[in-house]
């Protein structure tokens, strides 16, 4: 696989010139940006010497599902905990849902639904009390917890579990109430921070299953993960991030393009004779098999595309950069 | 019209009252109670029953024996209970999640402290009945009671406002905890310390007679329970807030009704025997260090996103 310069691959990437200092927007009234649910603009974040987030612009499409790809260590959490108010920039501007988590955090709160990596549960309480705390730490009213509670409950698949203590689940089932938790004040946007962490395969199909349900219903999704595999179904845009910097952003297959990464086609023809070929766009792609067809008047009974998936992408991005 | 209970404290309640540790906190305290009770009683076993005068002595000195073990076992317990109020939820990985939330961090210690005290409400309640039999024995009144059991409640909530802002700057239940215990210690010891200091240091110099400011005394929580619930005449050297009062208007009176090093005119107040409450004094201080503290807890309690702002 060839390796690439971050600099000719980065379509988001750093850009030069000054930063915006924290307080840049603070006069800023929040104005949602159409069609974006995240926006951020050279966002940066250090750990004193350390910089964990470096100048980075992501933006993800509303009603998306968005997959924020890195290794451990890459920035991913402190990017996801900027957004869900718990971090505060070092510098460069961010908008959730039109509101400045600085300026407006309870504006982004009421908004955004954040499951965090670290799954914390209260001991001593049942599944249907765990949810309605948080149904009152949102505000809403005592006579609308048993309907709120039962539907998150059927939701995520846990309603003969509504008086079982929480401390008694197992590890996807905590992963699921947890998401419950994160949805019991109907968010239009959901930060998941790893979910799929220490799941058996079984809970990692069910909990894409629910996040695919949930993106129907019209929630954007922003899901973290370094395992590819389980983001790869699920995403209709994902971006790339490594040692804090966003190496590339938007749909795998445009990012693909962008690279001229390559595609390979395995051609099967009449007669059971296989070729395989490399492409780097979808018009390369249609010129590829129309010779084949036309000009050459081949048989051709199988034309596919051998795509390596996300897995491909993120090695083929990350691979020029980690000299 | 709803009434709307703090969601923090509603979870707590719930939490605690599962707890297997609270009824083993309550057993201990109403044990303390019962032998501190049980020794005043029977070190006065030997009074005949239609000694009236006598009686009311005990039933004093019963009354005032457990209004302190009360107090210094409410002080014991306190940092062990609200310790881990937020310490705790950090090393669950619970706060987050509640600091997303809409509630906001004052909120969050409101509900921790009213977790606690209700708590505490429980073990004070639980000693009504030593309360009630010191009673009925004489020498207490009503107003005295409710006095003794509202200088506990007041020093308490003082105390676990205090421990809880603690725990909400702390990472590990462990340091929260060891910081508590250190915080209630000095509370008990730093003013008879400073006391003797002051008075060392006075007698050093040749001063006599020595002066010690009578605020320095009121700065500790037996002190101000002692002003509030004591005799002013002292009554009975069994009786230990009596004899603590009489002690602290004998050193005011001997200081000429000061409470400071500043004399706040040339007149000689010795003989007066009505000194301004030296119980609110001491409770308004220490009431403004706990909002002191109040504060800075409450402040650490707001995520970073908010708290640099």
């Amino acid at each position: 696989m060839t390796g690439h310069d971050p600099a000719t691959i980065s379509t988001v990437g750093p850009t030069a010139g000054p930063t915006a200092g924290p307080t840049a927007n603070s006069t800023e009234q929040a104005v949602d940006t159409p069609g974006l649910a995240i926006n951020t603009s050279q966002l940066c974040k250090t750990y004193g010497t350390l910089r964990a987030v470096d100048h980075v612009d992501l933006r993800v499409p509303t009603g998306s599902v968005f997959g924020l790809i890195g290794p451990n260590g890459a920035g991913k959490s402190s990017t996801l905990a900027m957004v869900a108010t718990l971090l505060r920039p070092t510098s460069g501007s961010l908008e959730v849902m039109g509101a400045d988590p600085r300026r407006m955090p309870r504006t982004v709160r009421r908004r955004m639904g954040y499951m965090p990596d670290a799954l914390g549960v209260y001991d001593s309480l049942r599944v249907d009390e765990y949810l309605q705390f948080f149904a009152a730490s949102y505000g809403i009213p005592r006579r609308e917890w048993p309907e709120l509670v039962d539907g998150l409950l059927e939701l995520v698949d846990l309603g003969v579990k509504r008086s079982a203590m929480v401390n008694s689940l197992s590890r996807g089932m905590k992963q699921r109430l947890s998401l419950a938790r994160a949805l019991v004040h109907d968010p239009e946007l959901l930060v998941l921070d790893e979910p799929a962490s220490g799941l058996d395969p079984r809970a990692r199909v069910e909990l894409r299953e629910l996040l695919a349900a949930l993106n129907r219903m019209g929630k954007t999704i922003v899901i973290s993960s370094h395992i590819l595999a389980e983001l790869e179904e699920m995403c209709s845009d994902v971006a790339i991030m490594e040692a804090g910097r966003l190496l590339a952003s938007g749909p795998p297959r445009q990012i693909f393009d962008q690279l001229g990464a390559g595609r390979t086609i395995r051609v099967r023809f009449a007669g059971g004779e296989t070729e395989t070929h490399s492409v780097a766009t979808d018009d390369e792609q249609a010129e590829l098999l129309r010779r084949l067809v036309v000009d050459e008047g081949r048989a051709v009974v199988e034309f596919t595309e051998q795509s390596g998936g996300l897995e491909q992408l993120f090695l083929t991005i990350t691979e020029g950069l980690v000299q | 019209m709803s009434l709307r209970v703090n969601p923090v404290l509603g979870r707590e309640l719930r939490e605690r009252m599962r707890n297997g540790r609270s009824f083993w906190v309550l057993g201990v305290f109403l044990g303390l109670l019962v032998l501190a009770a049980y020794l005043v009683i029977e070190a006065n076993a030997s009074i005949n029953s239609f000694d009236l005068a006598r009686l009311t002595r005990v039933g004093r000195t019963l009354f005032e024996v457990v209004v302190l073990v009360m107090l210094l076992l409410v002080f014991f317990f306190v940092p062990g209970l609200t310790a881990a109020a937020f310490a705790g939820e950090r090393e669950r990985q619970t706060l987050q999640p509640m600091q997303i939330t809409l509630l906001r961090p004052h909120q969050l210690l409101v509900g921790k402290v009213l977790a606690s005290m209700s708590f505490i409400g429980l073990l004070i309640v639980s000693a009504l009945p030593m309360l009630v039999a010191a009673y009925l024995l004489g020498g207490v009144t009503v107003t005295d009671g409710l006095a003794g059991l509202g200088i506990v409640a007041l020093l308490g909530v003082l105390l676990t406002t205090m421990v809880a802002a603690v725990s909400a700057r702390a990472r590990r239940v462990q340091s929260a905890t060891l910081t508590a215990y250190g915080l209630t210690l000095l509370i008990l010891v730093a003013s008879p310390v400073a006391f003797l200091i002051i008075r060392t240091v006075d007698q050093s110099t040749g001063n006599d007679p020595v002066r010690v400011p009578s605020i320095v005394g009121l700065l500790n929580p037996v002190t101000i329970a002692a002003d509030a619930v004591g005799s002013p005449a002292g009554g009975s050297a069994d009786a230990p807030l009596s004899a603590l009062k009489h002690a602290m208007i004998t050193a005011w009176q001997d200081d000429g009704g000061h409470w400071a090093w500043w004399p706040s005119d040339d007149q000689d107040r010795s003989d007066r025997t009505d000194p301004f409450p030296g119980w609110l004094l001491g409770s308004l201080v220490a009431g403004g260090v706990t909002a002191l503290g109040a504060w800075r807890g409450v402040r650490a309690l707001r995520t970073p996103a908010e708290a640099e702002r």
